[in-house]
């Protein structure tokens, strides 16, 4: 058995089961739904996730533990045997050279310096995810006597040394200079402002798991289930699929540039997996120093870590194609050390090195002067039941889609800039797009959400009973009447589609009684006989005030009344026929012709946020009842009651 | 035509002639049909007035299939239901290979199934048996009951029969209602219909069994569409026979199937004893929806002028009230 | 080829292969242990909605369990407003008789899960509302179930009035009548005993002839006339010809009489016709309508008569006889 087929039927494997994972993300417990299907796991495997989530949160949630597994037995194995990413990649890849002159091969299979970005990437994204811990130590260190005029001393000491040491080379010596003076700010901006430091997870944006689940879910199937209709009754929508969509598509076509283009130059997983790959036992390398250089092996890298020469550890994505293609049996994949060499650290530089961990540790206070977090928050970001205070959420959630994918009423779409930058793709609820509101009994985004972004809730903490009587309902927002566009406020026009379709028990929509004297309304009687009247006016729509919502007002002596229409022409009104009015209107007399209208107005104490009624709405463009984040649960500092 | 053109004309030799001959020849060809193909004379039209807001059902009858009726005696639903499309031309003159089949039931109330005041599930269950056997693509199973959907599905058996004769049982969901209005209807004007299930679906069967109703005097198949509306349906109670003629106009089926196996003949449309019921032992098979509640009628030992709704809905076309016209097919199994 | 190789990449290769069974196998025990509770909702429409509001310490029915059983749904209680939402076209039925709220709730028989009764308790508001619906609905030919006059059983299900509550208790399959009559007995126990003190209108019918389970209460609309309610009606079989007669308790004895007049005007008014009689009952009526005879009088706060009766000399017979029933009664 070849080892290379081996390795072609493990990623055929794994693709298909995360594809099978994906498929049955739908809701529901038939075989081919949601049921106990382990849908997170290779999220779950996934460790820049878990060491993410370790950073920003100091703990490893449920399933991230199987990282581990995937760190200490798989390596780099995982690049080349598991991911599905790069098993769509590699098939990409192949696709593009196929037919292609071994030159070809060669030239677009060598190893390009720049496939050291995603070392700087990872560190970018690590530094991000670590403020708070970084803001702790800082803190710790704050409460410690002499920590600072020593590590000031030593500061000055070391920068006089090296100053001395590089006296010779003055353009070197000047940028050492400069770069611990502007360490040395920094630092002091650490200081000075610990609070400023926070932690947030962009790990997913381009973690190759949570970009292909989310690829997958919110845009290929959304389009594959549309012609067969087999997932969801009704069609699932995304909102800004064109992006991820295109991030996806571009991933894939780079392939044909450079084969895994992206697990060389922009994987920060490969690159995780790249630095550990420096402790592992079983490697790639050559038992003779001396080959005809034929470049077989190279041609055929996946990694572009060069097997011919010094070969790239760290690059190698152990897809075993250079062990059997070498005609010599040159290429070994064992234990002892290549003969021709090895590299086990990724090149990078130590000023990038430092450039990069400042950059990410700064980014994400630079990012949060935009007040997202604080008092500038977002109305319009709802998130879905069970999610965290904003920057506790921000610094769990991987972007992964999986609780829009399971939404059974598709309410739950990734982000635009609506939580700014480093909210890009994280759940946000829309009321427009799906087929509801927040289900009621629902709560599986909540239990599928692998980071505990959201949280595991019960049933009974979403819907405040029993042991969470006394909490409360969790909210998720407030509904806020529109006046301007409201037909029975704006335009006197009759409608309770909202009030009737409030699903909280009692209704948190009520309705006030108005009775509005219509546009041409106040008519003179020109005959009367019993309960039909003959009016004066611009013609009335036959049939039009039938409705059952139109009165006519009169006043007399006796005071004011006020009586149903039944029927009316142009000119006609019929009242309720069981009534004759007393004393009986004359000729020359004025009537009016009112509306009764049920004005909706929104109770904040029971309103969950549901958005229930801003989906039913008929006013269907900017509804006239829409769901904003105040009075959320999960923030209470967005309370709106006092 | 230039001098170079025409001295690399001479250059070329009559096999590369033909060869570029051909190759212009599948281009030009390939460029016209995909041309053609793509061709739409007319631009896109304005967009419909309703087109979006509201929907209505299409006629799933089958042209030319006008009026059959097949009526069956006998206590075994599943050899009546066999003999019955048998003397109609069999399924398969209904059900065509790759068809999507839509069955309604009566799954109203979670009642247990011996109280016969919801589908009978051994019926359900070879019905659909019967539409995949056919070649069906898909049967989907649906009702909006009156208790909760969940529990009715479960305690009827209509849920474990459907799925596991091979059908999608779709439970009713907030977002598979649309606004329908019934042309010419007073009543069910811009009202929730539940439609998605009906999306890419085109056969339609009724199944409903025989009932006596508290209001309506029976609940047959043109009672039974009753369950694919939403809202706050019952207000039409008001205006029971010209709601149940509103239905009949709004859905047309492909068949329809009338279980008087067992009828119930009092207490209804819930029932609840079993000396509500009678062993009526009757199947009626049918595509005119008028004429199988008619000779329901018959089970129920009401006469057609008890049940204003039928010659209703005879009056707007619909069928007859007189099936002895419609020359049924009577059998019966042993 | 690499030879060298190929041995150990068999084996490598058979381990891996083993490996992915491993996985798989992992993967597809893992989807059949979930936690069902997280799929509670199938979203129907119905369901999105919170329970209907139990009232505090409303009776959950859960007390008339025998041994044996268990319940197999939460408590479900409907007013005015929602009764249709579980029975439909019949609420009309109870709410024309002054219908209040119905308990209901399913239970089931340990280890026989198709063994389940739900049991329906409506609270008619008083007595004779109660017996209105329990007569409207009563089954023909049905057997006594020994729990009082006004119950009876079926092979499936349980009916009976107790005070101002209408129970209905229906089995899922026959062969429960132990669990049904057991639930039944213990309600009634439990309620204490309600003498239907309102129900003395039964004892003013003649027994003669009269089919004793028959007697029904109309409350409304009796006969088609709207102003005629709370109308006893009973079926007589006299010389084996059916007769129907009716007792109506007025509140006074002028109510009584102006009640009989309007019930003639109303019969006249549909084209009957006037009879003059020779019975010896004081005011009393008769009025040919569709070749039938129908009888009414008043006898102090009673209006008491006969309806619709083919045959003339059958009605009059009656109607003395229910008169002399009232004369007696009243003495």
């Amino acid at each position: 058995m070849n080892i290379v087929n081996v390795r072609r039927i493990s990623q055929a494997f794994f693709l298909a089961l995360f594809l099978w994972f994906c498929i049955v993300g739908t809701f529901g417990q038939e075989w081919w739904q949601l049921r106990g299907w382990p849908v997170n796991w290779f999220l779950q495997l996934d460790p820049l996730t878990a060491l993410g989530t370790v950073l920003t949160t100091g703990t490893l949630y449920a399933g991230l533990a199987w990282a581990i597994v995937a760190t200490l037995f798989l390596g780099r194995f995982f690049c080349g045997w598991v991911c599905p990413f790069g098993s769509m990649h590699q098939a990409v890849g192949y696709l593009g050279r196929r037919a292609k002159p071994l030159s070809h091969s060669l030239r677009v299979n060598s190893h390009h310096p720049l496939q050291s970005i995603k070392y700087y990437l990872l560190l970018f994204l690590l530094a991000a995810a670590s403020g708070s811990l970084l803001a702790a130590g800082i803190r710790i260190a704050w409460g410690v006597p002499l920590v600072i005029p020593v590590l000031a001393a030593v500061g000055i000491i070391l920068a006089g040394v090296t100053a001395r040491r590089f006296q010779a080379q003055r353009k070197k010596a000047a940028g050492i200079l400069l770069a611990l003076v502007g360490a040395w700010t920094v630092l002091a901006f650490f200081f000075s402002v610990d609070r400023m430091l926070g932690a947030s997870l962009l790990t997913g944006l381009l973690d190759p798991i949570p970009l292909v689940h989310r690829s997958v879910n919110l845009v290929l199937l959304p389009l594959a289930d549309a012609t067969i209709q087999k997932l969801s009754v009704s069609q699932r929508y995304t909102e800004g699929a064109w992006l991820i969509g295109s991030v996806f598509a571009g991933a894939l076509l780079l392939n044909l540039v450079r084969p895994r283009f992206y697990c060389r130059f922009v994987c920060p997983l490969g690159a995780l997996f790249g630095v550990i790959s420096r402790y592992s036992v079983w490697r790639i390398g050559r038992t003779s120093g001396e080959c005809t250089r034929c470049g077989v092996c190279d041609a055929g890298c996946e990694g572009a870590c060069e097997p011919s020469s010094r070969v790239r550890i760290h690059e190698c994505v152990l897809c075993m194609n250079c062990l059997n293609s070498c005609s010599h049996d040159l290429i070994t994949f064992g234990t002892a050390p290549s003969a021709s060499g090895q590299l086990v650290s990724p090149d990078m530089s130590r000023r990038g090195f430092v450039l990069t961990l400042v950059s990410g540790v700064a980014v994400v206070p630079a990012m949060r002067l935009g007040g997202y977090t604080a008092k500038n928050w977002n109305p319009v970001l709802i998130r879905p039941p069970g999610s965290l205070s904003e920057i506790d959420f921000l610094s769990r959630c991987i972007k992964c889609g999986q609780c829009m994918r399971v939404c059974p009423t598709n309410i739950i779409h990734p982000a635009g800039l609506q939580a700014g930058f480093e909210g890009l793709w994280t759940p946000v609820l829309n009321f427009r797009i799906g087929s509801s509101g927040c289900q009621m009994n629902c709560i599986a985004c909540c239990h599928v959400c692998p980071t505990a972004a959201i949280r595991p809730i019960s049933l009974d903490e979403k819907l405040g009973r029993n042991a969470f009587h006394e909490a409360g309902p969790i909210r998720l927002g407030t509904a806020f009447v529109d006046h301007g566009r409201c037909l029975p406020w704006a335009m006197d026009k009759p409608c309770i589609v909202c009030q009737e379709n409030c699903p909280v028990s009692p209704k948190a929509i009520h309705v006030k009684e108005h009775f509005v004297t219509v546009r041409d309304g106040i008519r003179v009687v020109t005959a009367a006989a019993g309960s039909v009247l003959d009016t004066a006016g611009t013609p009335l729509k036959p049939g039009g005030l039938a409705t059952g919502d139109y009165y006519l007002r009169f006043g007399n002596a006796s005071g004011e009344q006020r009586h149903l229409i039944f029927e009316n022409t142009e000119r006609g009104i019929t009242v309720d026929p069981g009534f004759s009015p007393e004393p009986g209107i004359s000729a020359g007399e004025t009537v009016e012709i009112q509306v009764r209208l049920q004005r909706p107005q929104v109770d904040p104490d029971r309103c969950i946020g549901c958005g229930v009624c801003e989906h039913e709405c008929p006013v269907s463009g900017k509804r006239a009842i829409r769901v904003t984040a105040e009075n959320e649960s999960r923030n209470r500092k967005h309370s709106l009651l006092l | 035509m230039t001098g170079i053109s025409s001295e690399n004309e001479r250059g070329l030799n009559r096999r590369e002639f033909i060869l570029r001959t051909c190759k212009a020849g599948i281009a030009a060809a390939a460029a016209g049909s995909l041309g053609y193909l793509l061709h739409d004379g007319l631009g896109p039209g304005p967009p419909s007035e309703a087109g979006d807001a509201q929907v209505s059902l299409p006629d799933f009858s089958i042209p030319g299939f006008e009026g059959k009726l097949s009526i069956v005696n006998g206590m075994d639903r599943v050899k009546s239901v066999h003999l019955a499309l048998k003397s109609l031309g069999g399924i398969e003159a209904f059900v065509k290979k790759g068809d999507r089949v839509l069955i309604k039931v009566n799954a109203a109330f979670a009642t247990p199934p011996i109280l016969s005041a919801t589908s009978n599930p051994e019926l359900l269950g070879e019905v659909v048996r019967l539409c995949l056997a056919a070649g069906a693509a898909s049967v989907v199973v649906t009702d909006n009951p009156i208790n909760d959907p969940g529990s009715c599905f479960a305690l009827t058996g209509i849920g474990d029969a459907a799925r596991s004769a091979g059908a999608q049982l779709v439970f009713p969901r907030d977002g598979f209602f649309r606004a329908t209005t019934v042309a010419g209807g007073t009543l069910i004007r811009d009202w929730p219909l539940l439609y998605t299930p009906f999306e890419n679906v085109n056969k339609v069967i009724g199944m409903a069994p025989v009932k006596d109703h508290h209001r309506s005097g029976a609940s047959m198949i043109m009672k039974n569409w009753y369950g694919l509306l939403g809202g706050r349906r019952n207000i039409f109670h008001q205006n029971i026979h010209d709601v149940i003629m509103e239905l009949a106009v709004m859905v047309k089926p492909t068949l329809v199937i009338l279980d008087g196996v067992t009828t119930m003949m009092t207490n209804g449309p819930t029932g609840g004893s079993l000396s509500d019921l009678k062993q009526t032992g009757t199947l009626i098979v049918s595509t005119d929806q008028v004429a199988a509640d008619a000779f329901g009628a018959s089970l129920l030992g009401r006469s057609i002028r008890d049940l204003p709704f039928i010659l209703k809905a005879e009056s707007m076309g619909l069928g007859t009230s007189d099936f002895e016209s419609l020359h049924p097919i009577r059998t019966s199994v042993g | 080829m690499n030879h060298r190789g190929s041995r150990t990449q068999t084996l490598v290769g058979f381990a891996v292969l083993g490996l992915l069974c491993a996985v798989a196998a992992g993967v597809f025990y893992k989807q059949s242990r979930y936690d069902v509770s997280v799929f509670t909702v199938s979203h129907p429409a119905g369901e999105v909605r919170f329970p209907a509001a139990i009232p505090a310490g409303a009776d959950n029915l859960e007390s008339y369990l025998p041994d044996g059983m268990k319940p197999m749904s939460a408590l479900e209680v409907f007013g005015r407003d929602n009764l249709s939402d579980k029975i439909d076209g019949k609420a009309e039925l109870y709410l024309s008789s002054g219908f209040v709220s119905l308990h209901c709730r399913r239970f089931v028989k340990t280890g026989s899960p198709d063994s389940w009764v739900e049991m329906f308790v409506y609270d008619m508001g008083e007595g004779r509302n109660a017996f209105s619906v329990y007569s409207a609905q009563k089954r023909a030919g049905v057997e006594e179930a020994g729990m009082g006059s006004h119950a009876y059983r079926t092979s499936n299900a349980l009916f009976f009035v107790h005070g101002r509550h209408y129970v209905e208790v229906v089995a899922s399959k026959e062969g429960m009548s132990d669990e049904l009559l057991a639930m039944g007995r213990k309600f009634v126990a439990a309620q204490g005993a309600e003498k239907n003190e309102e129900l003395r209108e039964l004892e003013l019918f003649p027994r003669q002839g009269l089919d004793e389970g028959s007697v029904t209460l109309r409350s409304s609309d009796v006969f088609g006339f709207d102003r005629l309610d709370q109308t006893f009606i009973a079926r007589y079989v006299l010389d084996g010809f059916p007769v129907t007669a009716f007792i109506s308790r007025r509140s006074s004895a002028g109510e009584a009489e102006e009640l009989a007049a309007a019930f003639e005007r109303f019969l006249l008014e549909f084209g009957g016709v006037s009879v003059e009689g020779d019975l010896p009952v004081p005011g009393i009526r008769m009025v040919e309508i569709l070749d039938t005879y129908t009888v009414v009088f008043s006898h102090g706060r009673v209006m008491a008569g006969v309806h619709e009766c083919d045959d003339r000399r059958k009605a009059e017979e009656l109607a003395l006889s229910l008169y002399g029933r009232l004369e007696e009664v009243s003495r």
